[in-house]
């Protein structure tokens, strides 16, 4: 226990989430709290509307009876998103982590350690949470006028939820990671690892999506929220079964029953807890153990490789390639930036493998998006979906960050800093392309769309893009995280591309917002979005040629 | 030719690294920069290459200035930073030919410098593996021969001979005298004093980022006896081994 303690503690350490840095380097401590600030100061606003949305939704369904609805939601959505980023939060926290290395030397128990890194993410998935659940369960307590005891249910519960969906995470990850730990060419089958982790992730929740929407009809879900007396909340089933109790603690807080509900919850996160440790005690070291070496040949290279290999690219070029082959090889990045921006069109696939039914209805959005108003639409869609894809990517928002300190390579070659910020942000928008082109590809075998209308959406996408990465790697270059002890922490955990996506989706939402509501042509649409965004672009363009080389100028390690 | 005159670094504004700090790097020889751990010699080679920014002072590589000529300054040097731990999921071909790339190595002579290097230092076989791969050695190897590749007049080697085994070493030393007796310049910094006495023209001494002395060995071993201050530097260092 003493072990576990003093190693949370130690891991604690390094959990710099804000970019605060101390000591030596924190020459601008004002800058950090600054964007500390400022990152809250975007979140409010949202947190602010689910919780007045979570007000609203009780008056309308407490004349139901079915007020326990928005908790079901609030748990089941929390949980549902802990898990899926929890898989790619446990496999860098638990596996590629480089405090291995010192830890494994150490006589520890392997649950020891298992036991601290799952309490740090832990800590993580309580920042998920704050936005999402905090909101909805202050805005529920208000709503309900809720006595003291059902605000010290729901911190309780709020503390132990992310328990569940993260032990199904580590599990998962836990097991890929052991098998493909066997393997000689540990990088390559680790993605693969990733790659399965997640498509075992969507399936299992589209799996256990089927299996209560077909237990439960339209006709009994019906007659179920009719009974009123919060009978929805009766019927939480799946893998998260134990937000049931949750629901039910929270409802009845104030009668026995709600301390027997909490009771029962906690009794199942602490024999989750138990059985994630002693199955970790067998498995963790199966993946973790070696997790450092790396393939080799030692074969000497051939005339042929020194052909191929030795062609004299421009700088620019061979600066870019070195970009997205640290990409691509490292599979931190590889999950993080290249696979979730290949992701979103499992989304768009996986409703019609859950529900076939549904496919018919696509017909008529395939004859509406040949119509004038559909088609602008559409555009207008397409080209917030290019700004999202490359938002999430991250690639551009993390781009100096990732340099960690190995930033010092880029200050000794002579290439100018412009070079440098163009081939990272080329990377980014490379990769953003590929992400938004297999997205509306994917859609585009669902339904019909014209080919005109795929030109002028390619047409705009790239200013989207540009525009996304622009501003992503110009705050990078305003707030570098380049103090990391995991590849994670440059991209996952750096608040830095949170606050890209926020600023992106903002930026492109109101025109969007304004196209859709002011009725613009398909033509007007075009021409809007492509005279912003190139006066944007442009002024971002000039704006990281100088403030930004300047800005590169000053990072220092 | 390396001259830094009056030049300041301090971290936090509390913390001096470099204290006025004014010397000059000769062309045609071997300068050691010595010093106990935590001197500021790292710091004032990160200063010389332009990885940090020096409070006050001016530097000049062959006569560019690093401030207001940064590219062209750049151009003249090659350096082996402290940590070679970069570029690890790239192959050591791939970050041989991204450095030719980067300082414009032609593809034919670059191709003959890989051969020629790979055998020197060992490294046939590496070449085509990841950077991960390799031990402390030959990761040091790598970037020595990535700089080697573009043949700058000015090398700066930072602690260059840390890992290397006895033949690699040996085969760095030559090269680096070879270089110098060609009139190019060959800096660089140690804290073994053994290395220093064997390879070295001239010395620079520096503790708490203050220069004690700066001269030939001979001078060196003269000045030690009558500075009290230097002896003990000199004490340091002849302790480290």
């Amino acid at each position: 226990m003493n072990r576990y303690i003093v190693l949370t503690g130690v891991m604690l350490k390094n959990f710099n989430l804000l970019n605060l840095r101390l000591g030596k380097s924190g020459k601008n401590p004002i800058r950090g709290i600054l964007l500390s600030l400022l990152i809250f100061a975007a979140f409010l606003p949202m947190m602010l509307g689910i919780g007045s949305l979570a007000m609203v939704g009780y008056d309308v369904l407490f004349e139901i009876r079915q007020e326990g609805l928005i908790l079901v939601t609030g748990f089941s959505i929390s949980s549902l998103t802990i898990f899926f980023f929890g898989i790619f939060y446990v496999m860098s926290v638990f596996y590629f982590s480089k405090d291995i290395e010192s830890l494994l030397p150490l006589p520890l128990k392997p649950s020891e350690i298992l036991a601290a890194k799952f309490t740090v993410a832990m800590l993580y998935e309580y920042l998920t949470e704050a936005i999402f659940l905090g909101p909805i369960l202050i805005g529920y307590g208000i709503a309900s006028k809720a006595g003291l005891l059902y605000y010290l249910y729901g911190t309780l519960l709020f503390l132990a939820l992310p328990v569940l969906p993260l032990v199904y995470a580590s599990a998962i990850s836990m097991l890929v990671m052991g098998f493909t730990n066997l393997a000689k060419n540990k990088d390559r089958f680790r993605i693969a690892g990733g790659i399965t982790a997640m498509f075992l992730a969507v399936g299992i929740n589209a799996f256990v999506t089927k299996l209560t929407s077909s237990t439960t009809s339209a006709l009994e879900l019906q007659k179920l929220l009719e009974q009123g007396n919060n009978s929805y909340a009766e019927i939480i089933s799946g893998i998260f079964f134990s937000n049931r109790f949750a629901v039910l603690a929270l409802l009845n807080s104030e009668v026995l029953k709600g301390f027997v509900n909490l009771a029962l919850f906690m009794l199942i996160c602490m024999l989750f807890v138990i059985l994630f440790l002693s199955f970790g005690e067998g498995v963790y070291y199966k993946g973790v153990v070696g997790i450092s070496e790396a393939s080799v040949k030692r074969k000497k290279f051939s005339e042929t490789e020194l052909e191929r290999y030795g062609r004299q690219k421009p700088v620019l070029r061979a600066y870019t390639i070195k970009e997205l082959k640290l990409l691509f090889r490292t599979p931190v990045y590889f999950m993080n930036c290249v696979l979730t921006s290949l992701i979103f069109p499992l989304f768009i696939i996986l409703p019609f493998i859950v529900q076939p039914d549904e496919m018919k209805e696509l017909q008529g959005l395939s004859i509406y998006l040949s119509g004038e108003r559909g088609s602008a639409i559409a555009l207008a869609a397409a080209f917030g979906i290019s700004v999202f894809v490359t938002s999430t990517n991250g690639i551009a928002a993390s781009a100096i960050s990732r340099e960690g300190t190995n930033i010092l390579v880029c200050k000794y070659l002579p290439v100018s800093y412009k070079t440098q910020i163009t081939a990272k942000v080329l990377s980014g928008m490379s990769i953003g392309m590929v992400g938004t082109l297999s997205m509306l590809l994917t859609a585009a075998v669902f339904i019909t769309v014209p080919a005109y209308l795929m030109l002028l959406i390619a047409v705009v996408s790239i200013f989207g893009i540009a525009f996304s990465s622009f501003a992503g790697i110009l705050i990078d270059l305003n707030f570098p995280k380049l103090i990391w002890d995991n590849e994670q922490k440059a991209v996952k955990q750096n608040f830095n591309v949170v606050l890209n996506m926020l600023v992106s989706v903002l930026v492109a939402g109101i025109p969007i917002f304004t196209i859709i509501a002011l009725h613009f042509t398909l033509w007007i649409t075009l021409l809007t979005l492509v005279l912003v965004f190139g006066i944007l672009d442009l002024l971002l363009y000039n704006i990281l040629s100088t403030i930004g080389v300047r800005l590169f100028e000053r990072i220092e390690v | 030719m390396i001259e830094l005159i009056n030049v300041n670094k301090s971290y936090s504004g509390i913390v001096k690294a470099v204290d006025d700090l004014t010397l000059t790097i000769p062309e045609g020889q071997i300068t050691g920069f010595l010093g106990p751990n935590g001197a500021g010699k790292t710091t004032t080679i990160k200063i010389i290459t332009g990885v940090l920014n020096a409070d006050s002072g001016s530097i000049t590589i062959n006569g560019t200035n690093i401030r207001e000529n940064p590219l062209e300054a750049k151009r003249q040097f090659g350096y082996v930073p402290d940590n070679p731990d970069m570029f690890l999921r790239l192959k050591g071909m791939e970050y041989l030919n991204f450095m030719a790339d980067i300082y414009n190595v032609p593809g034919e002579l670059r191709r003959e410098r890989i051969k020629g290097l790979a055998e020197s230092f060992e490294m046939e076989a590496a070449l085509t593996d990841q950077i991960q791969s390799y031990s402390h050695g030959m990761r040091q190897k790598i970037v020595i021969m990535g700089v080697l590749i573009h043949d700058p007049s000015v090398w700066i080697l930072d602690e260059p001979m840390t890992g290397l085994d006895p033949k690699s070493s040996f085969t760095l030393k030559e090269m680096m005298k070879t270089h110098a007796a060609a009139g190019k310049t060959v800096f660089f910094s140690t804290h073994v004093l053994e290395v220093a006495e064997k390879l070295c023209d001239r010395v620079a001494i520096i503790n708490k980022g203050k220069l004690l002395f700066y001269g030939t060995m001979e001078e060196m071993r003269e000045n030690f006896r009558s500075n009290g201050s230097l002896e003990k530097i000199f004490l340091e260092l002849t302790e480290n081994e």
